[in-house]
């Protein structure tokens, strides 16, 4: 194969759904052992793409033209004949049995009938020392965490010979330092010939890893460029169509001493212990740490969806008990977990039942009979004033995209007029103009007295929207930055633990 | 682009189309099911017949109402059936003190039998199917010990078959009684804070408790309803009958949880309708009746019904998988 070949060209690839075009004349050039970027807001076609690559959908138009030959894929078989190996967000491993046994499954070596465990152990061993994947092939999959899955899924792609792997979103879900040693293993493989096409929401890792990256905006190309050539905000420029200039904007501090929050000695046995601080009147408070440290955990158990075995919390100045969610909720308090899709909202409902469903009390008539007039007005209003984008409050919000969907939560919980509000991961996989606007209104609602707590994985989301920042490691609180001593650096070295 | 636009309106059209036939596909059934039976024999589609089958099914009608609720829920009450059976069985034994004391007392037992299921399901949190599958043996045992095995018999004073047998202005009373139990429990779904939290719970109790909705009280109220149903059911059951033995209720289980999965409420929970019940109760009655007219022999109607039911089930894993699609 000669340097101007190759491996992989897609040209004038369209794709219409009823209603939408979701792919219209994308093209993009692969080469052999090259990392290439595919970046976009969601909805711009990333999946659309992915999908047509993996056999799930097959192109309306255009050509794919695979080591130099034109070719169709026409389901997840012949992607994989061809070589063509996804990773999706979700790992799709068998996690009772172990790290050899998924690598090999369905084609483990036999002999006569019998299965060749010793062969299947040494030739696994054998691929996770090539890629200089630090796992044991005996460990049971369910034991390992995120990342490690991660890597056998990797190792998994690369034994089946994979020329290409498709890699969607796989820094979502794991640590900083796992995300340096995917780094590595994709640059071990990209060595060994393999190509990988990376998509990511996160530009900065575009910049670490990829050597060409290509912007898609409304299902086409809108640019496909060499990685040093260009750098991260005209990248979101292209994304976005426009210059969005700062991402967060100025941090408008309402100098109020009321306290409207305060902890006291928090303490659930083996998860979290003696947390202690207090939320102002008008303040963003960060929690900021490693997936996993306990930031979650403790914002659960004050909403009162876990238990606390010790401490004390006090709501504007009065001492409460909270034994569940709907203590928190009345005692003014509002919660939109990270996991959007199971916990936020109910898919099911439609976006007026979802708005209204703390509200029930209000809107039912002398009768107790809900009024579906008192309802959709009061949908109506949230769906006007965050502006959230739906053919009409009875749409299923299931049908929403993820950004829309996380508006549609945060009016259901400000419905009440809490206090304080905690939101858990509020931009995870979120595009960055529907981040932007979130941001924006969580400032707002910051501004008009509310006291906000953000748990939070992204660092710049974090520096630039708090006040103040609490550091978790290990279910304690290590340390406490002001707004003016916040980096990046800071942030990492104190979860990390290098204090 | 305006060539785009236009196919994508008629695709729109067509999707609307589509979705329009697959939502109102059991209403369709019903329908042809009519028109075919109408066609058949002469002896389908007259007052009388039509008067026969409503009467045939009510009970079951009213039964379905409560395994509606249950199943919008995420749960099932394999006991309902039992639950008519010992609350009959104590509505006929206490008849000798009077009319409203039969029948507030058989109401109790319904709601006490509900309890009992639903302290262990939603408190205890002990799997539904082996709850209600353990109360269904205790409350028919409960039933045979207080009437020592014997076949009872109810009142015959006008009023303990009133409900049953009574006419009103020529209309049945008992169709009557259905189509009020239907529009009550359908207003208690559509229209009132407990029926949307049972929607939310059903569809997604981990969203519904960050929803501070207290997940546990709403199941136990669904069952409690049931058993509440259950016990109305039975006061009709023995104003139609005037021979009550237990045993004699057990088959009805299967013929109600037909009708709930055959209107499309689903077995995942949080979506279903007392009007999608109303037209699986249609169907199974149209059914039900024209196997007597056509005096199909009763192994084969117990065959018809075992099909009708894995058809029944069929269509909500259809109904499921489209669900998944969409999202």
């Amino acid at each position: 194969m000669n340097s101007n070949s190759y491996l992989l060209e897609m040209n004038n690839i369209s794709k219409h759904f009823p209603g939408v075009q979701a792919l219209d004349g994308v093209s993009f050039k692969l080469k052999k052992g090259q990392v290439f970027a595919i970046v976009g807001e969601n909805g711009a076609g990333k999946s659309t793409l992915i999908k047509i690559l993996s056999g799930s959908y097959i192109n309306d138009t255009g050509e794919i033209i695979f080591e130099g030959k034109k070719t169709s894929i026409r389901n997840p078989f012949d992607a994989m004949q061809l070589g063509i190996n996804t990773i999706y967000q979700e790992t799709s491993l068998v996690p009772e049995i172990t790290v050899a046994e998924n690598i090999f499954l369905g084609r483990q070596p036999m002999r006569g009938g019998k299965l060749r465990w010793k062969q299947m152990y040494d030739d696994a061993k054998q691929i996770l020392s090539d890629l200089s994947i630090n796992l044991n092939p005996r460990s049971i999959v369910s034991n390992l965490s995120a990342a490690q899955q991660q890597l056998i899924e990797i190792a998994k792609a690369f034994s089946r010979e994979a020329k290409i792997i498709i890699m969607d979103e796989p820094t979502s879900a794991i640590t900083v330092e796992d995300t340096e040693n995917l780094f590595n293993i994709i640059r071990g493989i990209v060595k060994k010939g393999t190509s990988v096409i990376y998509i990511s929401h996160r530009l900065k890792e575009i910049f670490q890893i990829a050597e060409m990256v290509t912007i898609l905006r409304d299902g086409k190309t809108v640019a496909t460029m060499k990685v040093s050539d260009t750098d991260e905000s005209d990248i979101v420029k292209y994304m976005v169509g426009r210059d969005i200039g700062d991402i967060f904007g100025e941090k408008s501090y309402s100098s109020s001493d009321e306290v409207v929050l305060e902890a006291n000695n928090l303490t659930r046995r083996g998860v979290f212990s003696n947390i202690s601080f207090s939320l102002r009147k008008g303040e963003i408070l960060g929690f900021s740490g490693l997936v996993g440290a306990g930031r979650s955990e403790i914002v659960r158990a004050i909403f009162g969806l876990d238990k606390l075995d010790s401490g004390e919390i006090t709501i504007a100045g009065r001492k409460v008990n909270i034994k569940n969610s709907t203590d928190g909720i009345n005692k003014g308090m509002a919660f939109v977990s990270e996991d959007r899709r199971i916990e936020s909202i109910i898919q099911g409902f439609t976006v007026r039942e979802n708005i209204t469903i703390l509200l029930l009390k209000e809107i039912v008539s002398r009768i107790g009979l809900i009024s579906t007039k008192k309802e959709s007005a009061i949908a109506a209003k949230y769906v006007e004033e965050f502006s959230i984008k739906t053919p009409s409050i009875e749409q299923l919000v299931m049908n929403l995209s993820g950004g829309n969907q996380q508006k549609v939560a945060l009016a259901k919980c400000l419905s009440t007029n809490p206090k304080v509000l905690i939101l858990d991961e509020p931009t995870k996989g979120i595009d960055v103009g529907a981040k932007k606007e979130i941001h924006t209104l969580i400032k707002e609602l910051a501004k008009s007295g509310m006291g906000v707590i953000i748990v939070s994985s992204e660092l710049p989301e974090i520096i630039g929207m708090c006040h103040r920042v609490l550091v978790i490691r290990e279910g304690k609180l290590i340390k406490q930055f002001g707004k003016d001593e916040l980096t990046e650096e800071g942030l990492m070295h104190a979860a990390v633990g290098n204090v | 682009m305006s060539d785009i636009d236009a196919t994508a309106r008629s695709m729109n059209i067509k999707k609307g189309f589509i979705k329009f036939f697959f939502s109102q596909a059991m209403l369709l059934i019903m329908i042809i099911l009519f028109i075919i039976m109408s066609l058949v024999s002469d002896k389908f589609f007259t007052l009388n017949n039509i008067y026969n089958l409503f009467r045939q099914v009510a009970i079951l009608g009213v039964m379905a109402c409560g395994m509606t609720i249950v199943i919008i829920g995420k749960g099932i009450d394999l006991s309902a059936a039992a639950i008519m059976g010992l609350a009959a069985v104590a509505n006929v034994m206490l008849q000798q003190y009077g009319y409203a004391v039969s029948v507030i007392v058989a109401i109790a037992v319904g709601v006490v039998c509900g309890f009992i299921n639903g302290y262990f399901i939603a408190k205890v949190r002990a799997n539904f199917i082996i709850v209600t599958l353990a109360t269904q043996i205790l409350f028919t045992a409960t039933a045979l010990i207080i009437s020592e095995a014997r076949n009872l018999t109810s009142r015959p004073q006008p009023i303990y078959s009133f409900i049953g047998s009574a006419n009103v202005f020529g209309f049945p009373v008992i169709i009557i009684f259905l189509i009020i139990t239907m529009i009550i429990t359908g207003i208690l779904l559509q229209k009132t804070i407990a029926g949307r939290r049972l929607y939310a719970v059903g569809f997604n109790d981990k969203a519904a408790l960050v929803s501070g909705i207290n997940t546990s009280n709403v199941i136990m109220g669904s069952y409690v309803i049931n058993g509440l149903i259950c016990g109305i059911a039975a006061v009709v059951l023995t104003s139609r009958i005037s021979r009550v033995r237990v045993g004699q209720t057990a088959p009805y289980l299967f013929d109600v949880i037909t009708i709930v999965v055959l209107g499309g409420t689903a077995l995942t929970g949080g979506i279903g309708s007392i009007y999608r019940t109303a037209i699986g109760l249609v169907i199974f009655g149209i059914i039900n009746n024209s196997m007597a007219i056509l005096t199909v022999p009763y192994e084969y109607q117990q065959l018809i019904k075992g099909i009708i039911l894995i058809l029944a089930v069929l269509y909500d894993e259809f109904n499921r998988r489209k669900r998944l699609l969409y999202q």
